[in-house]
């Protein structure tokens, strides 16, 4: 409920923003960091998470005559951004060439950007330990679980935003997203 | 390190989790984008342009083609002929008085 609460207000703030389709310097100052940092945090790769923001605003720019409104240009544009993804993904041929990258680089220490001032030293310690291992555990799932974890936990959406972006059903984004949590909660330990 | 006193709720996990991926983002840089100045209908009616002038020079080149090679047939066959006729002789040129001489048919029997 929080969480609804917290989403439905950071949607009303993007809501009151008016930006026309025309006006595609605007859409891509007003956008493009979110849309970078989805692909970052979904692929942990600067130069692959750059390229893809590239494509994801080219894509946009091509088919924006096409753009009929019938939802947001932030959820038409993150619908393009999941649809990356996903082809980046399943692209085999990318594959060996990723797990390469992967294996000659360090997994990103998602802890060391943490910063908070609320907490003992002791304590922030633990939660900087428990935030890497949700970073861990968000490497380990399945892609389309991944997507809804990321776009539920990083990007704040609602349910049915995200069921808007990646073109599934709301029923099928909550099994997605309790299976995440599922394997964040293994992995961290805690429980609630 | 002992967990007992500093147990944090997931709920605080994944807020923790949110601002930390954002911080990491932003520290990655803006990326700068680049796009081609031309609006998207004129590179495709570009493109048709592009096709209809290939298919022209195409046209052009084997309108060209097909006469030359036409005629270089017709050379080739009379040039063939003239040589035929010039060496069908049944007798070599020196020797062709003994042909009147001799009746062929005669030394026949």
């Amino acid at each position: 409920m929080e969480y609804a609460a917290t989403s439905q207000l950071m949607t009303g703030i993007a809501g009151n923003v008016a930006v026309d389709i025309r006006n595609f310097e605007a859409i891509l100052r007003l956008y493009k960091p979110k849309v970078f940092r989805f692909l970052l945090a979904s692929l942990r790769e600067k130069d692959i998470a750059e390229t893809l923001t590239q494509d994801c605003f080219f894509k946009a720019y091509q088919a924006r005559e096409r753009f009929r409104e019938e939802c947001s240009i932030e959820t038409w544009l993150m619908q393009i951004a999941v649809n990356l993804v996903r082809d980046y993904s399943r692209n085999r041929r990318l594959q060996f060439w990723r797990r390469t990258q992967l294996a000659a680089k360090p997994v990103e220490n998602l802890q060391d950007w943490f910063s908070d001032n609320r907490h003992s030293p002791e304590a922030t310690a633990l939660l900087k330990e428990k935030i890497q291992e949700v970073w861990s555990a968000a490497d380990t799932l399945p892609e389309r679980q991944r997507t809804v974890f990321l776009l539920r936990f990083v990007e704040d959406m609602d349910l049915l935003e995200i069921a808007a972006v990646t073109g599934m059903k709301e029923g099928t984004v909550k099994t997605h997203l309790f299976r995440a949590l599922q394997s964040v909660r293994e992995r961290t330990g805690v429980e609630k | 390190m002992s967990s007992g006193s500093h147990i944090h709720s997931l709920e605080e996990i994944l807020l923790g989790f949110r601002g930390s991926v954002r911080q990491w983002s932003e520290e990655q840089g803006n990326p700068s984008l680049k796009f081609r100045a031309s609006p998207v209908k004129s590179q495709s009616w570009m493109r048709g342009v592009c096709w209809a002038f290939a298919a022209l020079v195409l046209c052009v080149f084997a309108r060209h083609l097909i006469p030359q090679g036409v005629s270089r047939e017709a050379a080739d066959a009379a040039l063939l002929q003239r040589i035929d006729q010039e060496v069908s002789r049944t007798v070599p040129g020196a020797m062709q008085p003994l042909t009147e001489l001799v009746s062929w048919e005669g030394a026949a029997r």
